[in-house]
């Protein structure tokens, strides 16, 4: 049940007024009938700075109800200024309860990362997205963008990478990485590494897009194909953190942050998925180190 | 005109429409609009899926038994502008009788395939399984895994024939969200891929 005290007086109900989230709510529903497809809205100015999400956090604002429980991340951390400024936003116009339990969410608004536990199919994942057009990086118009999407003509792209293929013989897009989903749309998936493309893939969960901005949203919905762009002979690989391990949860199977010590200069890494390491630390320290064996791929972000 | 107590227009439009999302991402997957308990009236469920979607924003259409009624409470009570079924961004088709303007509705265009209508069909019962009176639909395409299974009585064979040629160029297309005179919910987006027996 939400927490009434929390809520401050004066505000809508999830703060946007019915009208707009009723506008929200039937452009969503458009994009995940047209999987990948970008759905123009009306984007309404937020008490938050632009660029921190205001895209992601409407869409949160329309779906939101009583009965959610809502986590916030960015980058993989639940504590960082971003995820806790929209938190309480969200907890100030709603009371609704919050979590860093990526399992015990209903509602998960992230930037730039997919949690590393698999979702659930009740479960959904909002991103933040600063750039939504795929297209940009080879066409600066809107209008020819519009139509290239319209006939599915992506060759520019593919030149596009073709040439980083001749010039650093690889692709060398790290975050934001062009994905094509259900055959038909070519989609920015935000700037989530690398290592969490596989997992938009036939996930159960239901991914929504939003981008305050430049005034989109888009749709992933659960048991969909995502695919990477990539070539026969130049299969697209997530990064590898060959050899490295948390040094926190000893995890071989997570995305690794690099720290350096800045007094001794050594490197260590440590999970990016915050929420996920700590989990694990727990049950290390619980159960001693067998608890927490990996069976290789289990987070869909080692393929 | 139809009854509109009981509906919080900020609560039960946020559990409504999460019901529909639900059921738009996933074809074939069945939920209650009404609450199974509450004794409600046959439209009910048309009628909070219109207080929850509909507004001076969009327009609308009603087609077949019951349209006058449902043109009256859209355009007086959720506030949205009646027009000709091919330009409108809501219709409202009964689906015991063949409606053939399904297939003259707005299918959106390549640029904006998000144009295209979305179709609130009546059907007399929703069902996972296979309705005892009704027809077997079997869906396939995004938010199914592998095949699903839709019983739905009170809808006819040709209306369903109509909506999968409204459907043959997607992304161009329709989104049908199909309510239940016992208060239930299933959706066929367009990019369903859909058979029936
Ligand atoms: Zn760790």
């Amino acid at each position: 049940m939400p927490d009434k005290q929390a809520v401050r007086p004066g505000y809508n109900f999830a703060f946007l007024d019915e009208q707009t989230k009723k506008e929200i709510r039937r452009r969503i529903l458009k994009a995940v009938a047209v999987p990948g497809y970008q759905v123009p809205f009306a984007s309404r100015e937020l008490p938050i700075a632009q660029g921190w999400g205001t895209g992601g956090l409407q869409l949160t604002l329309a779906l939101v109800g009583p009965g959610d429980v809502v986590k916030v991340i960015d980058q993989g951390s639940d504590d960082v200024v971003n995820a806790v400024n929209i938190r309480r936003l969200l907890l100030q116009t709603t009371g609704v309860k919050t979590t860093e339990d990526t399992g015990a969410a209903t509602l998960i608004q992230t930037r730039h990362r997919i949690p590393e536990e698999r979702l659930r199919e009740e479960q959904a994942l909002v991103f933040q997205v600063p750039y939504p057009e795929p297209l940009r990086r080879v066409e600066p118009s809107e209008v020819k963008t519009r139509e290239m999407h319209a006939e599915a003509d992506y060759s520019r792209l593919w030149v596009f990478l073709y040439e980083d293929i001749v010039r650093w013989r690889e692709i060398t897009i790290g975050a934001q990485y062009p994905v094509l989903v259900n055959g038909r749309y070519v989609m920015d998936p935000s700037p989530i590494p690398r290592w969490d493309i596989p997992k938009l893939h036939m996930a159960a969960n239901l991914n929504l897009f939003g981008a305050g901005r430049e005034k989109r949203i888009y749709a992933v919905p659960p048991y969909t194909r995502v695919e990477p762009l990539a070539f026969e002979d130049h299969q697209f690989r997530v990064e590898s953190f060959d050899g490295k391990h948390c040094a926190v949860c000893g995890s071989t199977a997570s995305f690794l942050d690099e720290l350096i010590d800045d007094h001794t200069g050594a490197r260590r890494h440590t999970c990016s998925d915050v929420a996920y390491c700590a989990k694990r630390h727990q049950l290390l320290s619980e159960n001693g180190p067998g608890a927490g064996r990996q069976t290789g791929n289990e987070t869909g972000g080692g393929a | 005109m139809l009854d509109v107590s009981r509906f919080d227009p900020v609560f039960d439009s946020q559990r409504v429409f999460r019901r529909i999302l639900g059921c738009m991402a996933r074809p074939g997957k069945v939920d209650f609009l009404v609450p199974e308990e509450s004794g409600f009236a046959p439209d009910r469920a048309v009628v909070v899926v219109a207080l929850t979607l509909l507004d001076e924003e969009t327009t609308f259409a009603a087609l077949g038994e019951g349209k006058d009624r449902l043109a009256r409470f859209c355009s007086l009570i959720a506030g949205s502008r009646m027009v000709p079924s091919g330009q409108a961004d809501f219709v409202f088709v009964s689906g015991a009788k063949a409606c053939p303007e399904i297939t003259d509705l707005c299918r959106g265009s390549l640029l904006f395939p998000d144009r295209g209508a979305t179709v609130v069909c009546r059907v007399a019962a929703l069902r996972s399984e296979t309705h005892e009176r009704g027809v077997r639909l079997r869906l396939r395409g995004p938010g199914v895994k592998g095949e699903a299974s839709l019983g739905v009585a009170g809808l006819a064979r040709e209306n369903l024939a109509y909506l999968r040629e409204a459907n043959n160029e997607f992304p161009l297309g329709v989104d049908t969200i199909l309510v239940s005179a016992d208060g239930r919910v299933a959706c066929i987006p367009r990019s369903a891929r859909m058979a029936w027996d």
